[in-house]
């Protein structure tokens, strides 16, 4: 019968959601973890522009409102979108709490959305997680620099340029209470790339924040956020090699920063900011030349990680640019009972 | 009827015990996180002061070798959203290093970025820009007027941008929570009127980029600044000002192309000469890069950097226009952008500068702050090295390390 309603309700809203492997009923899900995807065909038919979002604001203004959002947190960040540069989706919670609402620019499309829970009948007590993969589209590389609008400069990276920078931003219901108003789960995710100009070499940054729910009456933690990149599917020759990467390890705490030098042997190079965690560890591949970052610490507060990866191109075409794939995870564990349990080791992504 | 038959569905799939997860109100939250450095989440290393209860977000870098010789570097604006890594600070840092020089670098954020924009600000600013748009000669009085009041309350607690006031309160505050000692100055562009709110900081050297020609007249600094524009496009694209297929077009395609021109004189190479020749014929390029020059993003928004901009720019100099002509020539767009200064009435920045060695950068080719007009400058009257610098875009801190070697190695007096 409740399944039954649950048709009915995802029908009524009209998402185009569905859970792929795993059972969405939230009755079954007492302790053992569930998992279930929504698929990039379900979360392009739930796309829209941000100006498309903001035209029909009275129709779900819960998505013209994260369409907002994004462009207004981006325009502080100096990034000046346009609405139609922007995308947004909403899709319903494969395991029926609320919906995961996705925000992005440039030519990327979110892949998949995963979405892992366990949690006891009253959902007093559990875990729940989500991941997002955002695949590159393959165009040909373009120089992304910013201009200016007052009297203002910007430092140059030694002998490189910046040929791309796109951002995603997820928001997603959390499974306890929040407190009188209602909060959000928020996780950013960013990328830039740069090239030395007519030679194979790339900068491949990534960096995410994200920042987990308050939860008065229960003790939320994060305890595993990861960062992973990979050349994406159909693309992987078009990357050599992965040279070199940073952080090397984990140091002092999370809320410190330190800049990273990443370079050639020639000195083409990019220096990067790199949080500090005592509890990460990185995740480089030189079979696949994929990068990640595991934070598998517990942490109350506002979570960054960031890598770096300076990669060998097979070619020095900008039209061959290598085209990775973007993964974010993160889980938020608001048991009393303080066990710890990863729901996924998202390594298979 | 249908948004009961919801909330009872709702309801029966669970929501009594949680948040109501298909909450039909629009207005939920992330987590405050107290930090001010977790708002919006910076890039950068960030730190925070508070003053008069606002938080001031920094970067500090600090030199590998332990000192508390700090130099203060402004990368000008007013409008850059300096911690969001945009600006790519550690370069900076890098650049330092590998001159084998020892000094902090302490980056202030401009107040605009962490300030709350009121709806009816928003609206008012977006409202005036549109307006700016596609109305062309004009004085744009309500306008401007209704931004004053809504975006500039005398009782506001914190400005958009920076007064000498509030500049030298969070440099003291940092200074004493990081044990820092002010050595040096760099400040590109802009950074040339910070350098003039400086008080009671004794500095052993400034360096100025590509300055802001103080004192200037704002007439003069808009028609030099369109001069430069014109000849830069007549010497890549062999035609000056507006083509002829545009002269007719509605204002707001000529607003942009001429915006767009203004914005190429920003753009470093290799993008200059693909983005300033595909301006003719592209009318959607132009309206992009119309839309960085002005601040406008999603639908019609406009950044309050723009604020930001006009209250420092317009207390920085006297005599902006108060109106501008039709959208046929560069400097009616400039004009344009200056033209609220004259209802916002800000008091003119008191900008006085020490005798401290000095060290200039200028390029004759720059479209935004040009040799000549940075010559007319009362910066140009102190003692100073001059130093020329043959790169074109404005952003450019082409040369700053010919000028750290000729001041910033000599040994400070402790």
């Amino acid at each position: 019968m409740r399944a039954l309603l649950g048709g009915i309700l995802t029908l009524t809203l009209g998402l185009a959601v569905s859970a792929v492997s795993a059972s969405p009923s939230v009755a079954e899900a007492a302790s053992e973890p569930q998992r279930a995807s929504i698929d990039s065909t379900q979360l392009k038919s739930a796309t829209q522009t941000a100006a498309q979002a903001l035209r029909s604001r009275s129709a779900n203004p819960q998505v013209a409102d994260v369409a907002q959002k994004y462009l207004d947190k981006q325009a502080r960040s100096g990034r000046l979108l346009d609405a139609s540069d922007v995308k947004v989706a909403s899709v319903a919670d494969p395991f029926g709490n609320g919906q995961i609402r996705v925000a992005w620019d440039g030519s990327r499309q979110p892949e998949r959305i995963d979405v892992a829970v366990s949690k006891d009948a009253n959902a007093n007590d559990g875990m729940k997680a989500i991941g997002v993969m955002m695949a590159e589209a393959p165009d040909a590389a373009t120089s992304s620099q910013q201009g200016g609008a007052g009297f203002d400069g910007a430092f140059n990276v030694k002998d490189m340029f910046q040929m791309g920078h796109e951002c995603v931003e997820l928001w997603w219901d959390p499974e306890y209470w929040t407190g009188e108003e209602p909060q959000d789960h928020n996780a950013t995710s960013c990328y830039e790339k740069y090239q030395d100009p007519t030679t194979r070499k790339w900068i491949y940054n990534r960096w995410a924040v994200f920042q987990q729910a308050e939860g008065p009456t229960n003790n939320p933690r994060t305890v595993d956020f990861t960062l992973r990149s990979r050349p994406w599917k159909g693309y992987e020759d078009r990357v050599e090699s992965l040279y070199k990467w940073t952080p090397a390890g984990g140091q002092k705490t999370c809320e410190e920063t330190m800049n990273v030098s990443l370079s050639f042997p020639d000195f083409a190079g990019v220096e990067i900011p790199i949080h500090q965690c005592t509890s990460t560890s990185v995740l480089p591949d030189a079979t696949t030349k994929a990068m990640g970052i595991d934070f598998n610490g517990e942490e109350t507060g506002q979570l960054a990680l960031d890598f770096g990866a300076a990669i060998y191109a097979k070619s020095a075409d900008e039209d061959l640019n290598p085209i990775y794939a973007d993964y974010l995870w993160a889980q938020v564990d608001w048991g009393i009972s303080n066990k710890k349990t990863l729901l996924w080791n998202e390594d298979g992504w | 009827m249908r948004s009961a038959l919801l909330l009872l569905l709702l309801c029966i799939s669970g929501c009594s015990v949680t948040n109501s997860p298909a909450n039909p109100s629009p207005a939920r939250s992330v987590a405050p996180s107290g930090n001010p450095c977790a708002e919006g989440g910076t890039r950068e290393a960030c730190a925070s002061v508070h003053i008069d209860g606002e938080p001031y977000r920094y970067s500090l870098l600090r030199s590998s070798r332990p000192t508390k010789n700090t130099i203060i570097v402004d990368v000008g604006g007013p409008g850059v959203a300096v911690l969001s890594g945009q600006v790519r600070l550690p370069q900076l840092a890098r650049t330092v290093n590998d001159l084998g020089l020892a000094y902090n670098l302490l980056f202030l954020e401009e107040p605009w970025v962490l300030k709350a924009s009121p709806s009816n600000c928003s609206r008012a600013l977006s409202e005036l820009v549109r307006r700016i748009r596609t109305r062309d000669e004009s004085s744009p009085t309500n306008d401007s007027t209704d931004v004053a009041t809504k975006c500039f309350p005398e009782d506001s607690r914190r400005s958009w941008g920076f007064t000498s006031d509030s500049y030298n309160k969070v440099l003291q505050q940092v200074a004493a929570q990081e044990s820092l000692r002010y050595s040096g100055f760099i400040g590109h562009s802009f950074g040339a009127v910070r350098l003039g709110y400086l008080r009671h900081i004794s500095l052993d050297w400034s360096i100025l980029t590509r300055p802001f020609p103080v004192g200037v007249d704002g007439r003069q600094i808009v028609n030099a600044r369109a001069r430069a524009i014109e000849g830069m496009q007549r010497r890549v694209t062999g035609h000056q000002g507006m083509p002829r297929a545009l002269i007719l077009a509605e204002a707001e395609r000529r607003f942009d192309y001429l915006s767009a021109l203004v914005e190429v004189g920003y753009t470093q190479t290799p993008a200059f000469t693909r983005r300033l020749a595909r301006l003719d014929s592209d009318a959607q390029a132009a309206q992009r890069l119309a839309q960085q020059y002005w601040g406008i993003y999603g639908a019609g928004a406009v950044s309050p950097a723009y604020l930001a901009y006009l209250e420092e720019v317009c207390s920085a100099g006297k005599g902006w226009p108060y109106s501008y002509g039709r959208y046929n020539s560069v400097t009616s767009v400039l004009e344009a952008k200056h033209a609220s200064c004259f209802l916002l009435k800000r008091k003119p920045a008191e900008l006085i500068y020490g005798n401290e060695p000095r060290c200039i950068v200028t390029s004759s080719s720059d479209t935004v702050t040009p040799a000549s007009l940075v010559a007319k400058s009362v910066l140009s009257r102190g003692r100073a090295i001059w130093v020329s610098s043959r790169e074109r875009a404005h952003a450019s801190f082409d040369q700053l390390d010919v000028c750290l070697k000729r001041l910033a190695g000599e040994k400070p007096a402790q």
